[in-house]
């Protein structure tokens, strides 16, 4: 069989028919370079957006697996329009959904993950046809219930479909590649042309929206390179891949906002509270980060936690708390979380140093450190300028 | 326990707030006790937007594409009255039709229901969840998602009746039932408290929206009788169930049709002419409405036939012709813009009083008749278009207003 590409098209790049007939021919260009395609498409712009609001409309609290078959439907007239698209140029393809296609998952509604892919439709209709296109976003259970990989979840169909067929990948959208910071937030951001898995997961677990995390897990596992490119620009994009060929010390830079800090002093000195602390937190499904632990006679705990989860927080703690004596528990809202992440930081030395110095007119209230990151906790006032003088000092 | 399948309608379920009050209704079947299967449509113009965002990027596409694409109208409002009933505290659970065991030919677009397998449904209600079903649509052998045409939910709701042995088939829509004649069209027209099966099915398949027929054809053979109600209340309904041959007599409907197409085929090759038709048809999916062949045995084999085809299947009109014309030449002649009446009732034609008369007043009316067919239920007249509203309103005056 001739070479396979997996392409993924993200939500603005369907949004509308015209849309669909202009990836329909690029699709068709790298047809004619001798390709076989499966191409895994997001739902029509703010679809999605719009079918949760309906569903809200009836119900604060949908079922997680109703929410599911609602949602699903939005790549599937994605799928199809884009098949008619394509047939109507001549390329012969049909559509297939999480059914038909056997895209096996777990059976967690909203947040499932891939087990297994029998791609042995797929290949069996490419022998017949030029693509094959797929819906994104969604899989199928053993039990034959549908699913879906939660948002972003495109990516990671493309991702583990590659990895299936042993196909390279490309995943195109509205921006033309990863970059070392957000374009919108800085307009001199500049293109990185290689990313490592490490890397691109702590962008991804960082702010970046570029790439759904789980979809680089699942690179890094297979080795896939990853192509991120623009769909209607012929510009070069980023490659994602497991060594960065150019190797520079810091690579990129994220910014998360909406920070909430949690502060939790004059805890007794007993750190099976730390373990239960963090086990009730878990457990509630609350994701924290940039944990700070300081012993001095007592326990002083911090984390930070995104401003939404504050009441959930703060409901958590009370239950495993109550009754202790001088406990005060603080919640500071309105940080943003900076990150640097670079796996060159690993081999070189210096970089906490020249970071500090980029940041020393700035009150940074916490840091953590990874071998491939840093991330301050500023104030969101102080921002622009942290963010200004990190860009500088790095040259991101 | 006894079952109860209903079918709420697209006008029925076309914003939240109606199907709000469609899950309060449901939520009073199940508390008095039955099992509840509901099979629904697309929220209001759903299709039919689907159908103009498929056009405007081919104008021919796969009937396959456009199955797969039509299909998710009817998800969206069935996960979504899934919700709502949620919300009221019902446990329920949504299915495709494919799910929910509806397997059907691969005639894409218009596909036949050949088997129901409804395990999936049986467990679930055995589960005391109120089961909601994804109407017009199936599952080909193939796996690939089929729809059942115009009118397709009314078929999966009887055919799952059927299957689940329901007691009864409720279908509501922004009708209270059927009547002597469309009322749209014709504001005198009676309201018809009963059916045979016979009859619906013949008035189905002449025209009439109210009920589909293969669904009507299912409700015969499992002998599960259907109710014809208004979603929004009411006093009337129409139900459709096994009747006494010979109970009622003379017309008890007329039915109209519009947008109908003529083919005549003429010359010495017709006979092999009509075969190549009929497997183009075949292929194309036109729907076949009448053929009648005539060969005459006295002028050595030379014959000719007509066959009216439905327009409302063929998207693309041009490329219909230019097939026609490129396969068979001067030996089809194709007339557009044609309509019929139907005059429907048992034994109709048990003598020939009705059609001499109404063709009486049709040439009275000063409408050319240019065709007539006659089945046991039924009496045809094909006309032009625009002469249908004319003809479906003497008729019914003769025949049913003023004979009541």
């Amino acid at each position: 069989m001739k070479n396979i590409i997996v392409q993924k098209y993200g939500g603005s790049s369907v949004a509308d028919s015209e849309k669909l007939k202009k990836v329909a021919q690029k699709i068709a260009k790298r047809i004619k370079q001798q390709f076989k395609l499966v191409v895994v498409v997001s739902a029509m712009g703010k679809t999605t957006d719009n079918l949760i609001k309906l569903s809200k409309e009836i119900s604060i609290n949908p079922a997680p697996r109703e929410l599911d078959m609602l949602l699903t439907t939005g790549e599937q007239v994605s799928a199809s329009l884009l098949a008619i698209a394509l047939n109507e140029i001549g390329v012969k393809c049909k559509s297939l959904n999480a059914f038909q296609a056997e895209i096996l998952t777990t059976g967690d509604f909203n947040q499932a993950r891939i087990k297994n892919l029998k791609v042995k439709k797929i290949k069996a209709l490419l022998k017949e046809d030029d693509a094959v296109i797929i819906t994104g976003f969604q899989g199928i259970t053993e039990e034959g219930e549908i699913t879906t990989l939660g948002r972003g979840g495109s990516d990671t169909s493309a991702v583990a479909l590659a990895a299936a067929m042993s196909a390279k990948c490309e995943i195109y959208s509205d921006v033309a590649g990863i970059f070392t910071t957000d374009p919108r937030i800085h307009p001199g951001a500049k293109k990185l042309k290689y990313i490592t898995y490490d890397e691109m997961l702590e962008m991804s677990s960082l702010g970046a929206k570029v790439l759904h995390s789980r979809s680089v897990e699942i690179a890094k596992k297979f080795g896939i390179t990853i192509y991120c490119g623009s769909t209607f620009s012929e510009e070069e994009g980023s490659y994602v891949m497991k060594k960065n060929i150019e190797q520079p010390v810091v690579s990129g830079l994220s910014v998360m906002d909406n920070q909430t800090q949690v502060t939790l002093s004059n805890l007794p000195l007993d750190y099976t509270l730390v373990h239960q602390i963090f086990e009730k937190v878990a457990k509630e499904g609350l994701n924290v980060d940039m944990i700070s632990i300081i012993s001095n006679g007592g326990l002083n705990i911090s984390f930070t936690v995104i401003e939404d989860k504050k009441a959930h927080v703060s409901k958590a703690l009370s239950q495993i708390l109550k009754g202790m004596k001088d406990l005060n528990i603080d919640y500071n809202s309105g940080y943003s979380k900076i990150s640097i992440v670079g796996i060159g930081m690993k081999s070189s030395s210096g970089v906490a140093a020249k970071y500090f110095k980029a940041l020393a007119e700035i009150p940074v209230k916490l840091v953590t450190t990874s071998e491939i990151k840093i991330s301050c906790l500023v104030e969101e006032k102080y921002k622009e300028k942290a963010v200004k003088a990190l860009i500088n000092t790095f040259e991101l | 326990m006894s079952i109860v399948v209903q079918k709420y309608g697209g006008s029925s379920v076309a914003d939240v707030d109606k199907i709000k009050s469609i899950a309060k209704k449901i939520y009073d079947v199940k508390k008095s006790g039955n099992d509840v299967v509901v099979v629904v449509s697309a929220m209001g113009k759903t299709t039919d937007s689907l159908i103009e965002l498929a056009k405007s990027i081919s104008g021919n596409p796969q009937k396959r594409e456009m199955d797969m694409l039509l299909s998710t109208g009817e998800r969206i409002t069935m996960s979504l009255l899934c919700i709502a009933l949620n919300e009221l505290g019902i446990e329920s659970i949504s299915l495709t039709g494919s799910q929910a065991g509806i397997i059907t030919n691969d005639r894409h677009n218009d596909a036949r229901v050949i088997e129901v397998r409804p395990f999936r449904v049986l467990d679930e209600l055995a589960n005391d969840k109120v089961v909601v079903v994804g109407g017009f649509q199936g599952v080909s052998y193939k796996r690939d998602i089929t729809t059942l045409g115009r009118g397709g939910s009314d078929t999966s709701a009887v055919a799952l009746a059927a299957a689940l042995n329901a007691e009864r088939c409720e279908i509501y829509s922004d009708v209270d039932g059927v009547y002597s004649a469309d009322p749209s069209a014709i504001s005198e027209a009676l309201h018809l408290p009963e059916l045979s099966y016979e009859i619906m099915q013949e008035m189905s398949e002449a025209g009439a929206k109210v009920l589909n027929a293969q669904a009507v054809q299912f409700a015969k053979e499992a002998k599960i009788a259907i109710y014809a109600r208004k979603s929004s209340g009411g006093e009337k309904e129409t139900i459709v169930r096994l009747m006494p041959a010979g109970l009622s007599k003379g017309v008890k409907a007329v039915v109209h049709e519009n947008d109908l197409i003529r083919l005549i085929f003429t010359g010495s090759k017709n006979q092999k002419n009509i075969y190549e038709f009929l497997k183009l048809a075949e292929k194309k999916q036109y729907k076949i409405k009448e053929l009648n062949h005539a060969i005459s045995n006295n002028k050595g084999g030379i014959g000719k036939a007509s066959i009216i085809i439905s327009g409302k299947n063929i998207i693309d009109r041009k490329t219909f012709e230019y097939e026609l014309n490129k396969n068979f030449g001067d030996e089809v002649s194709i007339e557009n813009e044609l309509g019929a009446v139907s005059l429907i009732g048992d034994g109709i034609n048990r003598d020939n009083k009705i059609i001499i008369e109404s063709l009486n007043l049709i040439e009275e009316s000063r409408i050319e008749v240019l065709g007539i067919s006659t089945t046991s239920f039924r009496i045809t007249f094909l006309l032009l278009d625009k002469a249908v509203k004319d003809c479906t309103r003497v008729c019914h005056k003769k025949w049913i207003e003023d004979i009541s």
